[in-house]
C-alpha cells in the first residue's frame, strides 16, 4: 500500500501539471483558430510558467505580502490534492478515503477564495450562483447509486453498467455541471473581467512574482483537473471497464476540456448580472430537474 | 477579424507594469502623460524593452508645431525598437513586437 503512495502521489502531481500547462495551451490554441489567429506554440505555456516563476515579486508598500503568497499557496495546494484524490480514485481505488467527494466540494471553492483574498469579489457573488447548481448537479449521481460518497466506489459502481446514456437525470445534471464549472473556472463566458486582453482588468494586482506564479499555475492546473473531476463523475461508464477505462479516462477528459473551450469561444458572452441571472435561473432549474428525475429513478 | 497574430511570438498581454518585458507606447506624448509613463517604465521589472508605435510616439512628426507635445518618447525614457509609419502597417508592428521579443533574455 506504501508502495503506491510513495509512487502514485509524486508521479500524479508531475502529470496533472503537465496535463494542465497542455490544456492551457490547447485553450489558447483553440480560442486562436477561433479567431482566424495561428496561435502560441505548443511549449508557451511551459516557457510562461518558467519565465513566470524566475520573475521577482514585488508588493506594494503596506500591503500583507504573506497573506498573498499564502493564499497563492493555499489555492495551487487545494487544486493538486483534488487531482490527486481523482487520480487515486481511478488507478487506485482501495487506497481512497470515505466521503473524498465532500472534500473535493471543500477544496474546490479554495481557488475563488484565493482571489477572494486578493481583494477581487466579483468572485464572491459569482460563487453564490454557481455552487447551488454544482453541488445539485453533483447529487444526481449519488443518488442514482444509492448513496455512495466515495469517488472511487462511484467510479467502480458506474463502471458496472451506470451510464449517462442510460440515465436522463445524468444528461441535465451533467449540463448543470459543465456551465457552472465555466463559472467555477473564471472563463471570460461568465467573467467578462478576465478576459485576456482586457485593458482595464481587475486582475490580482497584489499578486506578482511568486505569488502570481503560483496563482496562475493553479487556474491553468485546474483548466485540467476540474474536467477530469467532471468526467470521473460522470462520464465514467462509457468505454471498457477496469485498469483498461485509465487512458480512456483520459480521452474523455480531453473531449469535456474540448467542449468547454468551444463553449467559451462560441456561446454569448455574460454581464456579471446576467451571469448572475443564467446561473441561478436556468442552471438551477435543469440541475433540480435533474435531482427530481434520479429521484424518481431516471 | 483579428487575422494579425503576436500570440505566434509569444506575446502575452499583462494588466500589471511590474509583470511585463515590454512597454508600447503608442500614439503622440502629451507633456502631462510623460510621468506617467516615465513611472510606468521605472515599474517595469529591467532588463525591459520599449517600443514606440507610430511615428507621434516615434518623433512627434503631427504635433511638432505644439507646446504641449513631446518630440518623440525617447525624450522621457529609452527606446529600444522604433515602428514608425501613419499608422503603422499591423505587419510592421508584429515585427518591431518580435525584434523586441529577440531581445527578451
Amino acid at each position: 500500500m506504501k508502495n503506491v503512495f510513495y509512487f502514485l502521489i509524486p508521479s500524479s502531481f508531475l502529470i496533472t501539471i503537465i496535463a494542465g500547462l497542455f490544456t492551457s495551451w490547447l485553450h489558447r490554441k483553440i480560442t486562436a483558430k477561433f479567431q482566424y489567429r495561428i496561435g502560441p506554440r505548443w511549449y508557451q505555456d511551459f516557457v510562461d510558467a518558467f519565465r513566470m516563476f524566475n520573475r521577482r515579486p514585488v508588493f506594494l508598500k503596506d500591503s500583507p505580502a504573506s497573506l498573498f503568497l499564502l493564499a497563492s499557496a493555499l489555492n495551487f495546494t487545494a487544486v493538486m490534492v483534488v487531482s490527486i484524490i481523482v487520480w487515486f480514485a481511478v488507478i487506485a481505488p482501495q487506497t481512497a478515503f470515505a466521503g473524498d467527494l465532500i472534500v473535493i466540494l471543500y477544496l474546490l471553492n479554495m481557488p475563488a477564495l484565493s482571489l477572494m483574498l486578493g481583494r477581487i469579489g466579483r468572485h464572491a457573488r459569482l460563487m453564490m450562483a454557481y455552487e447551488l447548481p454544482f453541488i445539485l448537479s453533483l447529487l444526481v449521481p449519488i443518488i442514482l447509486s444509492g448513496g455512495i460518497i466515495k469517488l472511487a466506489d462511484l467510479h467502480q459502481f458506474k463502471q458496472a453498467g451506470f451510464s449517462i446514456l442510460r440515465h436522463p437525470s445524468l444528461i441535465f445534471s451533467f449540463l448543470a455541471a459543465l456551465v457552472s464549472s465555466q463559472a467555477k473556472l473564471a472563463l471570460p463566458q461568465f467573467d467578462g473581467q478576465a478576459i485576456e486582453t482586457n485593458i482595464g482588468s481587475p486582475e490580482p494586482i497584489d499578486y506578482s512574482g511568486l505569488a502570481l506564479a503560483v496563482n496562475k499555475m493553479a487556474s491553468m492546473v485546474s483548466l485540467f483537473v476540474i474536467p477530469f473531476f467532471l468526467t470521473v463523475v460522470f462520464l465514467g461508464a462509457i468505454g471498457p471497464r477496469g485498469a483498461g477505462s485509465v487512458p480512456l479516462v483520459i480521452i474523455k477528459t480531453f473531449a469535456v476540456v474540448l467542449l468547454t473551450i468551444i463553449i467559451k469561444n462560441k456561446g454569448p458572452m455574460f454581464k456579471p448580472e446576467q451571469s448572475l441571472r443564467f446561473l441561478s435561473g436556468p442552471v438551477t432549474a435543469i440541475a433540480v430537474i435533474s435531482v427530481i428525475l434520479a429521484l424518481l429513478g431516471f | 477579424m483579428p487575422r494579425f497574430d503576436v500570440e505566434q511570438c509569444g506575446v502575452v498581454f499583462v494588466q500589471n507594469a511590474r509583470d511585463a518585458d515590454i512597454l508600447f507606447v503608442i500614439g503622440a506624448i502629451i507633456k502631462k502623460a510623460a510621468p506617467q509613463i516615465k513611472r510606468t517604465y521605472e515599474e517595469m521589472q529591467k532588463p525591459s524593452f520599449v517600443v514606440a508605435v507610430g511615428s507621434c510616439a516615434c518623433s512627434g512628426v503631427l504635433f511638432k508645431a505644439g507646446n504641449n507635445t513631446l518630440l518623440g518618447v525617447d525624450k522621457i525614457i529609452p527606446v529600444d525598437v522604433y515602428v514608425p509609419g501613419c499608422p503603422p502597417r499591423p505587419e510592421a508592428i508584429i515585427l518591431g513586437i518580435a525584434k523586441a521579443v529577440e531581445k527578451c533574455p
